[in-house]
C-alpha cells in the first residue's frame, strides 16, 4: 500500500493562510490503513485548525468528510454538493488522491496534507517501511523475493558493496543490508547459483523515461 | 434450578461478596448478612499501595465487588445483623434467626459462612510498646493513613524519616497459640514500604523478618524493586523489644545475626506486621452449625479435597474464616463456595444435572456499560489442554455441572504418582461426558468465547478439528533443578524432590551410596523462587519428615522457610524438633562431589562455631556437611512450547512464561480473553492444593459462561460499521482481549459481542472511526464536555475517587471542573482531547489505574500515548502542552484526586485563557 505522514502543521498553517474556509478530505484506503488520512486524522486536523484559529481569535470554517477512494472519479464525485463553499480543499490522500480532486474540480484550491512516502508494509503496529519503488521491471524472481532497488539505500544491482558490516547497511545502523538479506534466503532456498549470472545495467526507460507512465488494457476499457 | 432457592452469606468481606455475586448470577436469590454497618469487611479500609506503577495488593478488587453486589438487584442486604439460631427444616433447609436492630427468620437451602478473620491485638505484646509510644502503629492503623493520603509525618505526628516494619506479630507464634504464618503480611509490608517511600522518598525502610513469604503474582519481582528502587533493607530478626528513646524516637531491640547479642536501632515509626486470627463469631457460628474448627480455631474442611465444604449438608466455608489468605484468593474462594453450593444442589436432585443460569454482566471483577440485550447460541463443550490432575479435576467439575468435555493431551503428572491420580484417571474414563484425545496437540485457535474452533493435531499428523464455547489450559509445567544446582544432575547420591513422590520416600536411594557405618545424612536443598516455594517447601519438609521417621539425619537448606500453607509451620517446627537442621543461607551453597558428597553452606545465623549437628565440620565459618544423599527441589518452570501455546491462543503470559498475566484485575485463573481460563502447573501454581481450587474456579466460571449453551449478552460492546473499516486490523492487534478479528465474508474486522470487554479501545484506536462504543460513543462523550477543566475519570479507578471528592468539594470548585466518564481511560480518543478544547476547556486531564494496574490490560498505556499526542499536537497549535495531564488515582484516593484536580486548575489559571480573544 501506499504510505504516506501528515506535512507538520506549520507547512499546513502557512498553505492556508489567508482561507476561512476550509474542507478536510479524508482518505477511506491506503492513508486509513497507514494512519495518515483516514477519518480520524481528518478530524484531528480539523479540530487543530480550529484550534489555532481561535487561539488568534479568528474564525474559520472547517468542514470534514471522508470519501471510500480519493482516486476515483466516482468517490470524488460526493464531493460536489459542498466543494465549492470552501476557499480551499485540504486533501489527506496521496498525491494521487490530491491529483484528482484538483483535476474533477477546476477553479478550486486543492492541497496537500501529507507527504506521500512510498510502496510499503506496516513492519509492525505503528512502524512502516518501504518496499518497492515502482521501478516498472520487477527483478524479485532473481534476489530471493527481496528488492535490491527499494531496499538497497545505494539500489545496487550487482551488490553488496563494501559498506555492508555484520548484516547492516552503513547508512544506519538500523538498516538492514538488502544484498546480505538476499545472500541469506537464496542460501535457505539453495539459490546461490543465481548470483553468479551478473545483473546488466537496469533499463530505466521502463521507470521514468518517456514521462509519466500509463498502463493500458484494451480489453477491460468501454 | 436455584430460582426458588435462597442462600444466605455471612459476612460481607470480599469472600462472602464473591460468592453472593457468584451465587446471584448462577440464579440463585441471595441475602448477604453483615454484622457490621457496611459491606467491604476489614479489606474496604485499606489503600491501593499504587506508587506509579501498580503493586498488586489488589485492593481495587474490593472496589468492584462493593459496587457489583449493591448494584445487583438479586442480592438482599441485611446489615447490622448477625446469625444467632438456626432451625433445620425436614426438606434438608435451614431457618435462620438473624438479629440486628429487627429481628428476621430466613428460610434457606445453604448457607456460606464467610465471617473473616480478627486482627491480632498488638497490645497483646506489651514489649513492643503498641499504645504506649505514640511511634509504634499497626498496619492497620497505616492502611488508614494510606488511605487518607497526605503526608504520613502529618498524619502520625511526626517525622518520619526513618521507618521500621516487625513482621510476625501475631503469627509464627507458638507461644501464643498462634502457630501459623498469617500468610499476607510479608506482601502488605513489602507494598506499605513501597507506598511510604514513594510519599516521602527520602524514608528509609528497614523490615525485620524471619522470612519472606512470597505470594501473589510475581512476589520475587516486587521483592527486587523494593530493594533496589526502594532500598528497602531486610533484616533477619525478630525484635524483641520497643522501647522510648530519649528523644521521643523509638529503639528496636534486635538480636544480631552473628553472635546472638542484643542490638539496638532507632526509629521515627515503627510498624507492627499484625497477623490474622480467627474470627470472633467464628466458635459460636461452628457450635451452632456444628462444624469442627482446626487446632487454631478456623474452620476446619471436612474434605481437603474441597476445601468450602463443611461435612454438614448446605453448610459452607469461605475467605478467611478457614484460614489466612489474601484478598484474590478470597474472592476465588467465594466464586468456590458458591460451585460447592451449586454442586451439592445437584447431587441432592441426583441424576439431574445442574441448570445454569447465567444471568449477564457478573463477570467477575467487572463493571459494564449496558448494551442491547441478546442471546447467543454457544457451544457448551469445554476444551481441556493437558490432561494434568487439573485438567482431569476440571474436566470432572464441568461433567458434574452438565457440561461435555474434551482433554487434549497427554496424561502428565509432575509431582510423582499419589492415589489421587489413580482415582481420578478412572473417574475420568468411566464419565461419559469427558473425552479423551491423548498425544494431541492445538496447533490453531479460531472463533471467540462461545464459538471457539479448535484445530488439534493428533498422532500420526492426524488433523481434526473441535468445537468448543470455552477452553481451560492445564498443560503443567516442567520440573529442573534451579539454576545453581543445574550442574548436579544426574550425579551419583543426588536426586530430585519429585523422585522420592509425596509420600513414601524411597531413602534407600542414599542407602547404596552409603560410606559404611555411623549415621545416614540427607541434604535437602530448597532454592526455589519465592512463588513457587510455598508449595515445593511443603514436600520437603515432608520428605524431612519421612527421612527423619527413617532415621536419617537431616539438613534443609534454603534462602527462606516459606511455611505460609495452611499447617505448614506445624510441620516445619515439628521437622525441627525431630532434630531437622534448617540453614537459611544467603550465597548458593557449593556441594563438592568427590568420592563422598559434601556440602559447603555459609548460615549467616549461626556463624562460626555455631555448627549444631556433630556431623558437620566447621571451615573458615562455612558448614560442611559430609552428606550421603543430596536431595535438590526442582524448581518449576513453563513447559517448552507454552510460548508457542500461548501465541495459538492469543493469551499473554507472565514475567516467567507461565499462562498468568501479570495484570492484578484478572483472577488467578482467568486469561485476557474471555473464555479461555488457565490453570494449575501451567499458570505457575505448583502445589496441588491450589491446582485444585483452580480446577474448580476456571470449571465453575466456564459453566457459568457457556454451559446452558447460550450466552446472555447485555453489557455494552464494541461494533464496526463493515462499510467504514478499511481492514487495517488495528483493532484486530490492539484489543488487549483478543475480541477482534477479520470477518472473511463481509471483508471487515469483527468484534465478538461475548468476548469483547467494552473497554473502548479498539474504538479510540481505529483511523477509520468505523468503530463505536455502546452507551459511549463519541457523541454521548462529547455531549458531557464543558467548557471548564475538564477530567477524564476510568470508571474503575479515578471516577469512584472523584464521586467521593465531588462531594466534599467547594462549590466554586465543583462548578469549574467537568467530569467525563469513561469506561476505561483507554477511550479517550485524540479527538475527545482536542475537541474539549474547542469546546472551551481550560485543561483537561485524563486519570485512571496506575501502569500495569488498568482494568483491560493495556488501556490505561494507550491513554498516556495518547496523552502525550495531543501535548505534542497542541503545542503545534500554540497552546500549551501542559494544559494536558495524566494521573494515576486508585479507586480509593479521593485525596490524591483532589490534589490532581487542584493542580490542574493551578496550571489553567496560571497560563490564563487558551482563546486569547474569547477571553477579551
Ligand atoms: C493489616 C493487613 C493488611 C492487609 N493488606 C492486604 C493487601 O494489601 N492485599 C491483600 O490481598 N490482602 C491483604 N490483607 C488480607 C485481607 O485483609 C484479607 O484477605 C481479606 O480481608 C479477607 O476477606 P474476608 O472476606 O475473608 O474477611 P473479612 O474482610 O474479615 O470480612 C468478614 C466480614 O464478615 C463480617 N462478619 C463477621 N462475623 C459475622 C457474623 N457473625 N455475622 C455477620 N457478619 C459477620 C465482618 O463484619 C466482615 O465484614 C491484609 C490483612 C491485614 C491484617
Ligand atoms: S488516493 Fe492514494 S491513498 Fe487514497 S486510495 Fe488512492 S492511492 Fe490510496
Ligand atoms: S523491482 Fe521494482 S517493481 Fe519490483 S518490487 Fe522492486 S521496486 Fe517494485
Ligand atoms: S491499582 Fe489496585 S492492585 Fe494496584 S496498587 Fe492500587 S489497589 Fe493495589
Ligand atoms: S481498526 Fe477500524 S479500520 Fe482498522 S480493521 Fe479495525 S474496524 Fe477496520
Ligand atoms: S478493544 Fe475493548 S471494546 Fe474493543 S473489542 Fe477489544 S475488548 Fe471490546
Amino acid at each position: 500500500m501506499i504510505v504516506a505522514e501528515r506535512k507538520s502543521l506549520d507547512e499546513i498553517l502557512a498553505m492556508l493562510q489567508g482561507c476561512s474556509r476550509v474542507l478536510v478530505v479524508g482518505c477511506g484506503t491506503c492513508v486509513t490503513v497507514c494512519m495518515a488520512g483516514g477519518e480520524k486524522e481528518v478530524g484531528v486536523l480539523a479540530s487543530l485548525l480550529r484550534l489555532a484559529a481561535q487561539r488568534e481569535g479568528r474564525t474559520v470554517e472547517i468542514g470534514e468528510a471522508t470519501i471510500e477512494r480519493q482516486c476515483e472519479w466516482e468517490f470524488v464525485d460526493e464531493l460536489a454538493p459542498a466543494i465549492r463553499r470552501y476557499d480551499a480543499v485540504l486533501s489527506m490522500g496521496c498525491g494521487a488522491g490530491v491529483q484528482t480532486i484538483a483535476q474533477r474540480f477546476g477553479g478550486v484550491r486543492v492541497l496537500p496534507a501529507l507527504n506521500t512516502k512510498f510502496i510499503g508494509i506496516p513492519e509492525k503496529q505503528g512502524m512502516w517501511v518501504e518496499m518497492c519503488l515502482g521501478c516498472g521491471d520487477c527483478v524479485l524472481d532473481r534476489t530471493g523475493g527481496i528488492c535490491p532497488i527499494a531496499r538497497c539505500s545505494k539500489g545496487l544491482l550487482n551488490g553488496p558493496c563494501g559498506g555492508s558490516q555484520g548484516g547492516k547497511c552503513e547508512v544506519s545502523k538500523d538498516t538492514d543490508c538488502a544484498w546480505q538479506l538476499i545472500y541469506d534466503r537464496l542460501a535457505s532456498l539453495g539459490r546461490l547459483d543465481l548470483l553468479e549470472t551478473e545483473f546488466a545495467p537496469k533499463d530505466w526507460s521502463k521507470n521514468r523515461d518517456g514521462g509519466p507512465r500509463k498502463v493500458l488494457r484494451e480489453e477491460v476499457m468501454l | 434450578m436455584l430460582e426458588s432457592s435462597r442462600v444466605v452469606v455471612v459476612g460481607a468481606g470480599v469472600a462472602g461478596m464473591s460468592a453472593a455475586r457468584s451465587l446471584a448470577a448462577a440464579g440463585a436469590r441471595v441475602t448477604l448478612v453483615e454484622k457490621g454497618g457496611r459491606l467491604g469487611g476489614m479489606a474496604a479500609d485499606y489503600a491501593c499501595k499504587g506508587t506509579d506503577r501498580c503493586n498488586k495488593c489488589n485492593v481495587c478488587l474490593v472496589h468492584e465487588l462493593l459496587r457489583d453486589v449493591k448494584s445487583r438487584p438479586d442480592i438482599g442486604i441485611m446489615t447490622g445483623c448477625t446469625v444467632d439460631g438456626v432451625a433445620v427444616l425436614s426438606s434438608g433447609g435451614y431457618v435462620l434467626k438473624v438479629g440486628g436492630r429487627e429481628r428476621h427468620e430466613v428460610e434457606c437451602s445453604a448457607v456460606v459462612l464467610a465471617t473473616g478473620f480478627e486482627p491480632f491485638h498488638a497490645s497483646e505484646r506489651p514489649e513492643l510498646g503498641y499504645g504506649v509510644h505514640p511511634a509504634v502503629v499497626t498496619a492497620l492503623d497505616l492502611e488508614k493513613a494510606l488511605r487518607d493520603g497526605r503526608g504520613l509525618g502529618e498524619k502520625f505526628g511526626r517525622s518520619i524519616g526513618r521507618v521500621a516494619f516487625v513482621q510476625c506479630v501475631g503469627s509464627r507464634d507458638l507461644q501464643r497459640g498462634r502457630g501459623y504464618c498469617s500468610r499476607v503480611c510479608c506482601m502488605y509490608s513489602l507494598r506499605m514500604a513501597r507506598a511510604v517511600r514513594h510519599r516521602n522518598p527520602s524514608a528509609e525502610v528497614t523490615v525485620f523478618h524471619m522470612d519472606f513469604q512470597g505470594a501473589g503474582k510475581d512476589p520475587g519481582d516486587l521483592r527486587r524493586r523494593a530493594e533496589t528502587e526502594d532500598g528497602v533493607r531486610f533484616v533477619r530478626a525478630r525484635p524483641s523489644e520497643v522501647a522510648l528513646a530519649p528523644d521521643g524516637r523509638v529503639v528496636v531491640w534486635f538480636e544480631d545475626m552473628d553472635g546472638g547479642t542484643c542490638r539496638p536501632a532507632e526509629f521515627d515509626l515503627v510498624v507492627l506486621a499484625v497477623g490474622t486470627g480467627p474470627g470472633r463469631d467464628t466458635r459460636t457460628l461452628a457450635d451452632m452449625f456444628g462444624l469442627g474448627l482446626d487446632e487454631f480455631g478456623f474452620f476446619a474442611p471436612a474434605d481437603p479435597g474441597d476445601e468450602a465444604t463443611t461435612g454438614v449438608p448446605g453448610v459452607f466455608v469461605a475467605g478467611t474464616c478457614r484460614g489466612p489468605r489474601d484478598i484474590a484468593e478470597s474472592v476465588a474462594d467465594g466464586e468456590r463456595a458458591a460451585l460447592a453450593v451449586l454442586r451439592e444442589e445437584a447431587a441432592r436432585r441426583a441424576g439431574q444435572r445442574i441448570a445454569l443460569s447465567l444471568s449477564a454482566g457478573t463477570w467477575p471483577g467487572r463493571r459494564v456499560l449496558r448494551g442491547q440485550p441478546e442471546t447467543i447460541e454457544v457451544s457448551s463443550t469445554v476444551l481441556v489442554l493437558g490432561g494434568t490432575v487439573e485438567g482431569m479435576e476440571a474436566a470432572r467439575t464441568l461433567s458434574d455441572l452438565g457440561c461435555r468435555t474434551v482433554i487434549v493431551g497427554e496424561e502428565t503428572r509432575p509431582d510423582g504418582d499419589s492415589g489421587a491420580t489413580y482415582t481420578l484417571l478412572a473417574r475420568v474414563d468411566e464419565d461419559s461426558s469427558i473425552d479423551v484425545l491423548a498425544g494431541g496437540c492445538l496447533v490453531r485457535l479460531d472463533g471467540q468465547a462461545g464459538g471457539f474452533r479448535a484445530t488439534i493435531e493428533g498422532p500420526g499428523g492426524l488433523v481434526s478439528e473441535i468445537g468448543a464455547g470455552a477452553l481451560i489450559v492445564a498443560t503443567g509445567y516442567r520440573r529442573e533443578f534451579p539454576e545453581a544446582a543445574r550442574g548436579l544432575a544426574g550425579r551419583a547420591c543426588v536426586v530430585g524432590l519429585s523422585e522420592l513422590g509425596e509420600s513414601g520416600v524411597p531413602w534407600a536411594v542414599g542407602e547404596e551410596h552409603r560410606k559404611g557405618g555411623g549415621g545416614r545424612r540427607a541434604v535437602i536443598w530448597v532454592g526455589v523462587r519465592p512463588d513457587t516455594a510455598r508449595a515445593i517447601f511443603r514436600q520437603a519438609i515432608s520428605a524431612a519428615l519421612s527421612a527423619l521417621a527413617a532415621g536419617w539425619e537431616v539438613y534443609v537448606l534454603c534462602p527462606e522457610v516459606a511455611v505460609a500453607g495452611t499447617g505448614d509451620e506445624v510441620l516445619y517446627l515439628e521437622a525441627r524438633r525431630q532434630g531437622a537442621v534448617f540453614v537459611k543461607y544467603e550465597e548458593e551453597p557449593e556441594v563438592q562431589a568427590g568420592s563422598a558428597l559434601r556440602v559447603l553452606v555459609r548460615d549467616p545465623c549461626l556463624g562460626a562455631g555455631g555448627a549444631a549437628a556433630s556431623a558437620t565440620t566447621d571451615v573458615s565459618g562455612l558448614l560442611a556437611i559430609d552428606a550421603d544423599v543430596l536431595v535438590v527441589a526442582e524448581e518449576a518452570y513453563p513447559p517448552p512450547d507454552a510460548s508457542e501455546l500461548a501465541r495459538v491462543l492469543r493469551v499473554n503470559t507472565g514475567p516467567l512464561g507461565f499462562f498468568q498475566d501479570d495484570n492484578v484485575n484478572l483472577l488467578p485463573v482467568l486469561t485476557n480473553r474471555r473464555g479461555i481460563f488457565t490453570i494449575g502447573g501451567c499458570r505457575g501454581a505448583t502445589g496441588v492444593a491450589d491446582a485444585m481450587v483452580d480446577a474448580h474456579v476456571a470449571a465453575y466460571l466456564a459453566a457459568r459462561l457457556v454451559g446452558t449453551g447460550n450466552l446472555h449478552v447485555d453489557w455494552a460492546t464494541a461494533r464496526v460499521d463493515p462499510d467504514k473499516c478499511a481492514l487495517c486490523l488495528t483493532c484486530v492487534r490492539t484489543c488487549p482481549h483478543r475480541a477482534a478479528d477479520v470477518d472473511d465474508e463481509v471483508r471487515a474486522a469483527r468484534i465478538s459481542r461475548a468476548a469483547c470487554w467494552g473497554c473502548g479501545v479498539c474504538a479510540s484506536e481505529c483511523p477509520g472511526k468505523a468503530i463505536s462504543l455502546e452507551s459511549c460513543s463519541d457523541d454521548e462523550i462529547l455531549a458531557s464536555v464543558a467548557p471548564a477543566v475538564t477530567a477524564f475519570c476510568c470508571d474503575h479507578s479515578a471516577l469512584i475517587a472523584a464521586e467521593a471528592t465531588m462531594a466534599v468539594l467547594p462549590t466554586d470548585e465543583a462548578a469549574g471542573l467537568n467530569i467525563v466518564a469513561v469506561p476505561c481511560t483507554g477511550k479517550v480518543d485524540i479527538i475527545h482531547l482536542l475537541k474539549a478544547f474547542e469546546r472551551g476547556a481550560e485543561a483537561v486531564m485524563v486519570a485512571g489505574c496506575f501502569d500495569e494496574g488498568c482494568h483491560f490490560l493495556s488501556g490505561n498505556r494507550r491513554a498516556r500515548l495518547r496523552v502525550g499526542q495531543a501535548a505534542s499536537l497542541l503545542k503545534a497549535v500554540g497552546i500549551e502542552p501542559e494544559r494536558v495531564r495524566f494521573y494515576h488515582i486508585g479507586p480509593d484516593m479521593s485525596a490524591a484526586f483532589l490534589e490532581a484536580v487542584q493542580e490542574t486548575m493551578q496550571v489553567a489559571r496560571e497560563l490564563g485563557p487558551v482563546m486569547r480573544r474569547r477571553a477579551g
